[in-house]
């Protein structure tokens, strides 16, 4: 009995862990949806493109994974800029438009990243020990990555809600056109929005590589599971993604135990339904 | 006779009298082939979310259910394996039960909520058939050719291509004069008003619901039997190897990809889409090959250009180019 419950409450931990670093990557898409109102079928690629950035960072400079995390920030930031500026742009608010742009930009990515990286799964192999307490232990690299992204969640939030900028992302995201018509620069807003928001997914599939394995298909799967969480927070809900992230990683963590693993993320797909029938809305939404 | 019909009766006797002139050159007939399955697929979304304004991102579970029908009874039963045309039937009411039941649940949610619902009903299923010994999970299913079928005057041997050529031409015009009926007849004018505003439906006593079941009905039941006439030619199904497993995303997205490329709300749009994808996709294969993916990246830039050139798809923008010139006639 009490064995059970401790296999439970670890893998309710370990659930969390996952499922913050989940819940960074859809951060980003619910930012970019908010800005822009895009689903950006892309978004996953753009972790696994992170992931990748912090294993050639450790293979071939010798850069600690812990050190490309925040170096990943920047590296993204300034690719999500561009690909506002360039790509995002130009399909603000249109549903087919954008899937068409962001659908195209995934498959060029995945294939690209596979002609590159081949399809081979790699991971950054760093040990940092196990760390126990009382009945629940947890490798040292999940604890890593979950204060990595305690942080990157703090300081987030802290952006949007106290700076000039992120307050006026916020106020982009509720209506665009009365933004602009109180003197924010709503094109501006937007390439800083798309930024923060490639540069979460970047960031955060830096932080997955700390404890997942790679290889270039990943992107779709990543993209999944951000609009799902999206969803279930309710669409440009940003702070709502954080629950909606915790949820899915639990259960898809303590499906494990009952469940054969293949098929774990049924399990996050329903319980997705479920919450869907009673708040069709998503979670956080306001009738 | 209008013009217009008269130009589609042409092009249907020519696309009924051409194949035969090419009927040797098997690979060419598959690309074929292909482009008529997908049209059809395009189709049964296109009446779902194109019409009916609900985008759903479920198509590939009718589809795989379609193709399930298909595969199990031919693995299960003796009698299918000597005729499986039966099984098309069933496999789209198969197909379009399942749609009921998920349009049942999913109905109560609107736009991107309904499209990541239906999403997570074909993931759902696509690990249970994936796990489980009766589907015999990712070791897929192999369904065994039709035998031949004797007439006084030929034979029709179904390990040629010619046969299927027809059977899914059959599919496609069937499906087209379906989604063309329904959208000219009180269903079309019902379907667009819960696209427009679907709660001011409501209150002008519109039953949003029951239209919504309905078109969901006939959609699955269109994206079932193509599923099961998919199994039947290809020969083998699975569910969920890339590419070409039949309940992957991106066999819910392709139907997307192509209709929105073709021009969506548009009976033709669908073809044409799925011409330049399955076609084009496949020449670029020919051109880029040399090297794993090149082509799917051109493809994908390809992708983004057309959206750039055409914002209401390839149809939308001849229909916009003809139409001053109709005038001036």
């Amino acid at each position: 009995m009490s064995t059970i419950f401790e296999l439970v409450l670890s893998n309710v931990v370990n659930g969390v862990m996952i499922g913050i670093i989940y819940a960074i990557i859809a951060m980003g898409m619910s930012l970019i949806f908010g800005v822009m109102n895009i689903k950006n079928l892309a978004h996953g690629d753009f972790a696994v493109l992170g992931m990748y950035t912090s294993y050639w960072f450790f293979t071939l400079f010798n850069i600690p994974p812990l050190l490309s995390i925040p170096l990943s920030f920047v590296i993204f930031f300034c690719v999500g800029v561009i690909f506002t500026r360039f790509l995002f742009k130009y399909v603000v608010g249109e549903l087919l438009g954008s899937i068409l742009a962001t659908f195209g930009l995934s498959i060029v990515m995945e294939n690209l990243m596979l002609l590159v990286w081949k399809a081979d799964f790699r991971k950054i192999i760093v040990e940092y020990g196990i760390f126990k307490a009382g009945p629940i232990s947890v490798g040292g690299s999940n604890l890593l990555a979950f204060v990595f992204a305690v942080i990157l969640i703090s300081l987030t939030q802290l952006f949007l809600s106290k700076t000039k900028i992120g307050i006026a992302i916020r106020a982009v995201s509720q209506d665009a056109e009365a933004a602009s018509s109180l003197g924010v620069d709503a094109d501006r807003i937007r390439l800083i929005g798309g930024g923060l928001g490639i540069a979460l997914s970047g960031c955060g599939g830096a932080i997955l590589a700390l404890i997942y394995h790679m290889y270039p298909y990943l992107g779709i799967q990543l993209t999944l599971y951000a609009l799902i969480i999206c969803v279930l927070a309710g669409l440009g809900n940003v702070f709502g993604t954080l629950f909606g992230g915790i949820i899915i990683g639990i259960a898809h963590s303590v499906a494990v135990i009952y469940l054969p693993f293949a098929l774990t993320p049924a399990v996050g797909f329903a319980l997705f339904v479920l919450i869907l029938l009673f708040k069709p809305k998503g979670l956080f939404t306001r009738e | 006779m209008r013009l217009s019909n008269l130009i589609v009766v042409i092009l249907i006797i020519i696309a009924l009298l051409s194949p035969l002139l090419i009927a040797t050159q098997t690979y060419l007939l598959h690309i074929i082939i292909l482009i008529l399955f997908f049209a059809t697929l395009a189709q049964s979304w296109n009446l779902l979310a194109g019409y009916a304004g609900q985008p759903s991102l479920g198509q590939a579970l009718f589809f795989g259910m379609g193709a399930y029908t298909v595969g199990l009874l031919t693995l299960y039963n003796a009698y299918f394996r000597t005729n499986p045309w039966p099984a098309l039937i069933l496999g789209g009411f198969v197909a379009s039960l399942i749609g009921l039941a998920v349009g049942a649940i999913c109905f109560r949610l609107r736009g991107p909520y309904f499209a990541l619902a239906t999403l997570a009903a074909t993931e759902i299923t696509r690990l249970i058939v994936l796990n489980s010994e009766f589907t015999k999970g990712a070791i897929g299913i192999i369904i065994p050719v039709p035998p031949s079928v004797s007439t006084p005057f030929f034979t029709i041997s179904f390990y040629e291509k010619l046969p299927y050529y027809y059977i899914t031409f059959a599919l496609m015009i069937t499906s087209f004069y379906i989604v063309y009926i329904l959208s000219k007849s009180r269903y079309g004018l019902l379907m667009q008003s819960i696209k427009d505003d679907e709660d001011a439906a409501m209150t002008l006593g519109v039953n949003t619901f029951r239209v919504k079941l309905f078109v969901i009905f006939i959609s699955s039941f269109i994206a079932g039997v193509t599923g099961s006439l998919y199994a039947i030619y290809i020969g083998f199904i699975d569910p969920s190897m890339e590419p070409g497993g039949v309940l992957t995303l991106f066999t819910s997205i392709e139907p997307v990809i192509i209709t929105v490329m073709g021009g969506p709300i548009t009976v033709i749009g669908p073809l044409i889409g799925s011409l330049i994808r399955v076609g084009g996709g496949e020449y670029l294969r020919i051109l880029f090959g040399w090297r794993a993916g090149m082509d799917l990246i051109v493809f994908g830039i390809l992708f983004i250009l057309i959206f750039f050139l055409v914002h209401k798809g390839i149809w939308g923008f001849i229909k916009a180019k003809i139409k001053p010139l109709r005038g001036a006639l």
